[in-house]
């Protein structure tokens, strides 16, 4: 019975990962990344 | 017992048991769909973040001559985003270890009851769990290899355009298809012992499989040049039930000398 809450619990949490993924692993958006290299190399 | 008889048991048991083989279909197709949503937002993730530091890197090799691309990989700015990568590929690998462990348990129990064996699915997602974790082990060590290869090939056809590949890139396919096979074989039950006493029955059931495998792929070859839907129709209605006829072989192939979980 441990092992099937177990299991049940796994996956729920990865589903939850996965449908949150932008939240656990945070990336800057296209503009912002262009914004930050633009500053970063002055303009090039 | 002889490799026909196996294939006979194995094919009796698959006709005889219908409600079985939709089931181990039903369950083989749904973690095949139940991985694709799951894992569709990691790849977004990891193609992300391949970019970011795709970018990161080669701004600073314009900048900074002299420095190998290994150390601006650790350097402050990128750390964090090669460190996520790493969990991402991490976290990949964790999703196809339980999707795997899930649905290979379930679909062995299945064939286990219809070979008329005593199974339980708690002992099984055990069983499985556990060996699974040696062969995650041995498919990350070959997957980093490849990345190995490939990143030596790169340089190298970068460095010298008319040379070919060296062997390694060749041999590695059999490697792998060669723990494919001993995968295969111990997860349906097979243990050291039986490797070793059964060899020829071993052999001769890799030789089996590895000549399936090799009409199934040429099948596909030929239905995929005539349509794409052609091609994903008998995919679905030739692979499927014959990844259930390879499981219930197995199952009788390793049964064979007595010695088997």
């Amino acid at each position: 019975m441990i092992l099937f809450v177990l299991v049940v619990v796994i996956i729920l949490l990865i589903v939850i990962v996965t449908a949150y993924i932008d939240w656990f692993f945070p990336t800057p958006s296209p503009v912002e990344f262009a914004k930050s290299m633009v500053n970063s190399t002055g303009g090039v | 017992m002889s490799i026909t008889y196996a294939v006979q048991k194995a094919v009796g048991v698959f006709v005889q048991n219908p409600l079985m083989v939709l089931g181990s279909i039903c369950v083989d197709l749904g973690a095949l769909v139940f991985f694709g949503f799951l894992s569709a937002p990691v790849y977004d993730k990891l193609t992300e973040h391949g970019i970011i530091i795709g970018t990161l890197i080669s701004q600073k090799v314009q900048s900074a001559r002299g420095k190998s691309v290994l150390s601006m990989l650790f350097e402050f700015d990128t750390l964090g985003y090669v460190s996520q990568l790493v969990v991402l590929l991490g976290l990949l690998l964790f999703i196809l270890y339980v999707v795997f462990v899930v649905s290979q348990s379930i679909t062995l129990l299945l064939a286990k009851r219809a070979g008329g064996e005593k199974a339980m699915l708690s002992v099984e997602i055990r069983s499985i769990a556990l060996k699974s974790v040696f062969w995650s082990l041995v498919l990350a060590v070959l997957y980093g290899i490849y990345v190995l290869v490939d990143i030596r090939a790169l340089v190298l056809h970068k460095l010298f355009p008319q040379e070919t590949g060296t062997g390694i890139v060749h041999v590695l396919p059999f490697v792998t298809g060669l723990f494919v096979l001993i995968a295969a074989h111990h997860l349906v039950g097979g243990r050291k012992e039986w490797f070793w006493r059964q060899r020829k029955m071993f052999v001769m059931s890799c030789a089996l499989l590895v000549a399936v495998f090799f009409v199934t792929n040429s099948l596909l070859r030929v239905l995929n040049a005539v349509s794409f839907e052609l091609m994903m129709f008998g995919g679905i209605f030739v692979v499927f039930p014959l990844l259930v006829v390879v499981r219930l072989f197995l199952r009788e192939v390793v049964k064979s000398n007595g010695i088997y979980s």
